[in-house]
């Protein structure tokens, strides 16, 4: 899948496995393959716990090549090759011929010497202990071989001078071995499975996951690949801070399981609705049960994060319904999680209600939109956005389908009633003719964005003139529409900005489409949907599971240069992700067949 | 007493609120003046790193006509006034949760400082400071607030808040200032700021009698002490544990509330915080080094508890306690003692550090290789499974009592034989059997066992105790070897060495860096202060005559 002389490598995406923290990914600059752990959650741009794998022939660095399939990394040079693979149980395997690995320390940033080590703890039999405090523990355990480790101690400055691991080969030249991880203590049951028997059962794990996805469209057969190995390989276990398994963003630079893409990533899960649908209820785990409040992310080190994401989980739900039927919800789920629904849809009609009398809500932060930088913010706060107020009508909806569904008719009642009132006020308020108008302390704010249209998602609901209008908008040429997709403020747009640190300002962002092209679908415009989706996925398939792409490197009005940074940094221009793995999954496995 | 705000916050007991005076004595670029600050939770953000510290929250200047005024400050314990040209203001703390502050004839600039992903804004409550989990809620109760923030669209944040305090007509302003948080429920407010200050009198005075003390010596010292210990503890999941320190080091060291136990009088209140600590232990023993809302780190520190159980039994012998609490205090001691005998005990029965930070004080044994059998360690380990037996015993453990006992001959055999070489402690690592001469406090520390250890070895040690350079000795450990040295038959040398120790805190603070250059308000760590405590009330306390 991955590899030096492959269609992608490691630079971008990350070698890992799901319900295992670790992960290797090649480094920019020096291009050695770099070993860590997510656990921390330390951004791979300032971490001090980060590991070089080097192979050496006696004193002689070999340079090396890599290949990875699903399971398994091989890093391969002139004299051997050494093989990894993760298992489920906070273990690595490696093993090697002709060559010795070396694991050695090596901060993202030089002056941060080996300050993450705490210590090396030679045990019995060859074992190795390494501490490297908040970052965890390192267990090294030879199987064949032996492991030798070398760390200076600097009595002075009370710091080790290096740290690293040798795996040496033994008389044959083989080496294995076995590395645990743990941020609290060890608990190791001594048992190692063959190498083999973990490379398949690693295999059997990903084929499993793959039959939550409906089969893609022709074509984006290998992207489809690609997009359920990011997912998969992201996926937590119930561990830690986490209650349940769930999706990380990324590993390499922001590694928590995010709220609103835990109900994205359920929503494209449509040919298995039950687990779909325990991936959009994952975050009323961490429910504030006084309040009512879905936390924004959870991470493994646990906590939660006091701020919060769109209430998504109702679109999500609907989508799902309408593609993959309703048999999850049986009365008892319905029983389960209406009061849970209920509370968060509250939460946000009352503690963001815009003083009106109604239903319509205000937000003085644009993350509670979830698009940040989008031109609709630009004249401050608060503001009443349409995209939100979109939301919370199908977050109402479907509060009352699951009250409905365990039979509290009058509050399902109370709810339909609502939710029609929103959309009412939506449309006759909120939709200027052309857009969907935010605003910002009572004043229309005259924006640009792409986000004006997202109320698309009501399908539907929303009178025929609005879809008509809003799918003619979308499928304009050099409007939003750029030819690998929409980009998120028009390129008519003077705010038009596809810069390094920028989200959702111009660039062609993943998420968006996921919206935009259900909703163009739920509303009847199939092949105005696919062909917006094909225009992201196509580009996708061709540069990788990335959030969000630059579409030009001038800007079209003025024909001004773009700032385009490719170097590694955390905005969307960087890693690949689960949140854009998912959205093409919709589109390819249901948007684009369905126009077809 | 009157509070020098550049060395210690104007706070309270259980409170996050804190007005210190900032100095910038580290030069890292701080504005000098009066601030607001609101003590760290210990969170970290989800890209790693420290959450916004609590320094430096919100600069507070008088104004007059939105211009800065001079003011002198005048700060008790209970109370803040700023005198300007033309008027005055008053701060008080109304409970843990709400700050008060009054102005008559004056106006306030408060300068905010936000982190990433933090706000501000205007509700119907008032000015609302959204800082992670807190909401920092700023209501006039008289006058007007006005917020100038906005946010900072390409740089994903807020602006820095300024948030301007106007008079009323009168010329009065009252604020009402609440740590809350998003379910907003807002403690009830006390009549009068007089009334605040009258509660918080007594509230410290309650805790003052839980604490040992009556001093016949530094008696304002000890008030400061004080001071600083009950305004130290912060609520933690429902336990008052104490911070490092609550302006400048969050995290809430284990080994510290073990000492913050020894200043207690009350046995209960001591017996909580040893619980506390215990609660902490992973299922094999494990006590984590430091705890904070969000994480724990789960490194071995030395087991310093040991000596408080064994001063709270020598003490009190647990009169009065709960054979329950006390059973609970045994499974969970023995546990924690148990991950030392089996996790960091050799073969032969020598406990050692596996890694350097396990001894606190890295830099004692830095020279040692590891793995390290140290002397501090024995001696704590001495006193841990001693102090088992003893409870075991008072629970009807007869068995039990004796293994252990014969643990503690054990390790007090090996304390004294093998660790004792030429007339000093050394470390001894475990596979070479290689010694390592100690010179510093770590060769001192074994005098916590008092008159367990033979008369020859305290007599050296006291001997040498003298010149040790007790104005730089990190203040824990050098209040635990005086209070050896006391209970060894040397009050006089105890005596001497503990006011050395004292004095260099007097001017410099109670805190390891003192002397040297210390943060702005940071002068007095809870540790430090309820160490010297302890050891005041051993040393300096007025004995009760009968």
């Amino acid at each position: 899948m991955f590899g030096t002389k492959e269609k992608f490598n490691l630079q971008r995406a990350v070698f890992a496995r799901n319900g295992s923290a670790f992960f290797i990914f090649e480094d920019y600059y020096s291009h050695l393959l770099r070993l860590s752990s997510y656990k921390p959650a330390a951004s791979v741009g300032i971490s001090p716990f980060l590991f070089n794998l080097r192979l050496f022939a006696g004193d002689t660095e070999l340079p090396y090549t890599y290949f990875s399939d699903a399971a398994s990394l091989a890093m391969n040079s002139d004299k051997g090759s050494v093989q990894f693979v993760f298992t489920g149980q906070e273990q690595l395997r490696v093993r090697g011929q002709g060559v010795t690995l070396r694991i050695e320390l090596c901060p993202a940033l030089p002056e941060s010497g080996m300050v993450a080590c705490h210590g090396v703890l030679p045990l019995a039999d060859g074992v190795w202990e390494a501490t490297f405090g908040t970052y965890g523990k390192f267990l090294f355990v030879p199987l064949k071989g032996n492991i030798e480790a070398y760390y200076p101690w600097n009595r002075e400055k009370q710091i080790y001078e290096a740290v690293y691991f040798d795996f040496i080969p033994n008389e044959t030249g083989k080496f294995e071995a076995a590395i645990h991880e743990d941020l609290v203590e060890f608990a190791v049951d001594n048992v190692y499975p063959s190498f083999a028997e973990v490379v398949d059962k690693s295999l059997e794990s990903y084929e499993r996951f793959k039959h939550n996805y409906l089969p893609p469209a022709p074509g984006y057969e290998e992207l489809w690949d690609y997009a359920i190995y990011q997912i998969w390989s992201h996926r937590t276990k119930a561990q830690g801070g986490f209650l349940e398994p769930g999706i990380l963003f990324q590993y390499t630079w922001v590694a928590g399981v995010f709220s609103w893409q835990q109900s994205y990533q359920g929503m494209a899960m449509l040919n298995n609705p039950q687990e779909g649908w325990r991936q959009i209820c994952t975050m009323f785990l961490y429910q504030d049960e006084k309040t009512g409040r879905v936390p924004s992310y959870i991470s493994y080190v646990g906590g939660e994060n006091p701020g919060i994401q769109p209430p998504f989980q109702g679109f999500a739900l609907d989508a799902l319904i309408r593609k993959a039927g309703d048999s999850f919800l049986t009365p008892a789920e319905c029983e389960r999680m209406y009061p849970k629904f209920a509370k968060w849809t509250e939460y946000w009609l009352q503690r963001r209600n815009a003083g009106r009398g109604d239903d319509v809500i205000a937000i003085n932060n644009p993350n509670e939109s979830g698009w940040d930088d989008a031109t609709i913010f630009k004249d401050g706060f608060p503001v009443q956005n349409p995209d939100l107020l979109a939301l919370l009508i199908v977050q109402m909806e479907m509060t009352a389908r699951l009250a409905r569904g365990c039979g509290k008719t009058a509050e399902a009642d109370s709810w339909q009633i609502r939710s029609q009132n929103l959309l009412n006020t939506l449309i006759n308020e909120f939709w200027d003719g052309e857009k969907f108008v935010t605003f910002a302390n009572g004043r229309p704010v005259d924006s640009m964005s792409l986000i004006c249209y997202q109320p698309i998602l009501l399908g539907d609901r929303l009178p025929q003139h609005i879809i008509d209008k809003i799918a003619a908008t979308l499928t304009e040429e050099g409007n939003f529409l750029s030819e690998i997709g929409l980009c998120t403020e028009s390129l008519r747009s003077p705010l038009c900005d596809f810069g390094p640190n920028t989200f959702i300002s111009g660039r062609v962002v993943a998420p968006p489409h996921l919206i935009l092209t259900t909703g163009l679908n739920l509303a009847g415009k199939k092949k105005e949907a696919a062909l917006i989706a094909r225009r992201f996925c196509d580009h996708v398939k061709e540069k990788g599971v990335i959030l969000g792409f630059a579409p030009y490197d001038y800007y079209p009005l003025t024909g001004e240069k773009a700032n385009i940074f490719e170097g590694p940094i955390a905005s969307d221009g960087w890693s690949w992700s689960t949140w854009c793995a998912c959205c093409v999954l919709m589109m390819i496995t249901a948007i684009i067949p369905e126009a077809e | 007493m009157q509070l020098d705000l550049k060395k210690m916050p104007f706070s309270r007991h259980l409170s996050r609120h804190m007005v210190y005076e900032e100095s910038d004595n580290l030069g890292a670029g701080w504005e000098k003046g009066l601030y607001l600050a609101l003590a760290s939770e210990g969170g970290i953000s989800f890209i790693g790193g420290p959450a916004a510290g609590p320094k430096g929250f919100i600069k507070v200047t008088p104004t007059r006509e939105n211009l800065g005024q001079d003011f002198t400050c005048q700060a008790s314990p209970f109370h803040i006034q700023l005198q300007t040209d033309t008027g005055e203001v008053i701060f008080v703390l109304d409970g843990a949760k709400v700050l008060r502050i009054a102005g008559k004839n004056t106006g306030l600039k408060l300068n905010g400082r936000l982190g990433f992903g933090e706000n501000a804004v205007t509700t119907s409550l008032g000015i609302e400071l959204l800082l992670g989990d807190t909401v920092y809620l700023i209501k006039a109760q008289k006058g007007k607030v006005t917020l100038d923030s906005y946010w900072d669209l390409k740089g994903l944040r807020r602006t820095d808040p300024v948030i301007y305090v106007e008079p009323d007509p009168d010329g009065n302003f009252e604020l009402i200032i609440y740590e809350t948080d998003d379910t907003y429920e807002l403690p009830a407010i006390t009549d009068s700021f007089q009334l605040c200050a009258v509660d918080a009198k007594a509230d410290y005075q309650n805790f003052k009698a839980t604490l040992a003390g009556n001093f016949s010596e530094y008696e304002d010292f000890f008030e400061i002490c004080t001071y600083n210990l009950w305004t130290g503890l912060v609520d933690f999941n429902g336990k008052k544990l104490a911070p490092s320190n609550k302006m400048s080091e969050t995290k809430i060291y284990t080994a510290e509330q073990a000492v913050i136990a020894l200043a207690f009088q009350d046995t209960a209140k001591a017996l909580d915080l040893i619980n506390t600590i215990f609660s902490f232990a992973t299922p094999q023993g494990l006590i984590p080094a430091w705890v904070t809302k969000r994480q724990h780190l789960y490194e071995a520190a030395p087991p310093l508890y040991a000596f408080t159980v064994s001063c709270l039994i020598a003490n009190h012998n647990f009169n009065g306690i709960d054979e329950k609490k006390l059973f609970a205090l045994y499974e969970a001691m023995a546990k924690a003692v148990n991950w030392w005998l089996t996790r960091r005990t050799d073969a032969a029965g020598a406990g050692f550090y596996a890694y350097y930070h396990e001894c606190g004080w890295t830099g004692e044994i830095s020279h040692c290789q590891l793995p390290a059998a140290a002397p501090d360690l024995a001696a704590y380990l001495v006193l841990a499974t001693e102090s088992l037996a003893k409870l075991a015993s008072i629970l009807g453990k007869a068995d039990e009592a004796k293994t252990w006992e014969e643990k503690s001959r054990q390790q007090l055999n090996f304390l004294t034989g093998k660790l004792w070489q030429e007339d000093r402690f050394v470390c001894l690592n475990s596979k070479t059997g290689t010694a390592y001469p100690l010179s510093g406090m770590l060769n001192f520390l074994p005098l916590i066992l008092g008159k367990r250890l033979p008369g020859n070895i305290t007599g050296i040690l006291a001997e040498n105790a003298k010149i040790l350079p007790w104005e730089q000795l990190p203040i824990i450990p050098a209040t635990l070897i005086i209070m050896g040295l006391y209970d060894s038959g040397y009050p006089s040398i105890a005596a001497t060495v503990a006011k050395t120790l004292i004095k260099s805190c007097l001017h410099n603070g109670a805190n390891d860096a003192r002397g040297k250059e210390v943060e702005a308000g940071a002068f007095y760590a809870p540790g430090a202060c309820a160490a010297l405590l302890a050891l005041g009330s051993l040393i300096f306390g007025k004995k009760e005559v009968l």
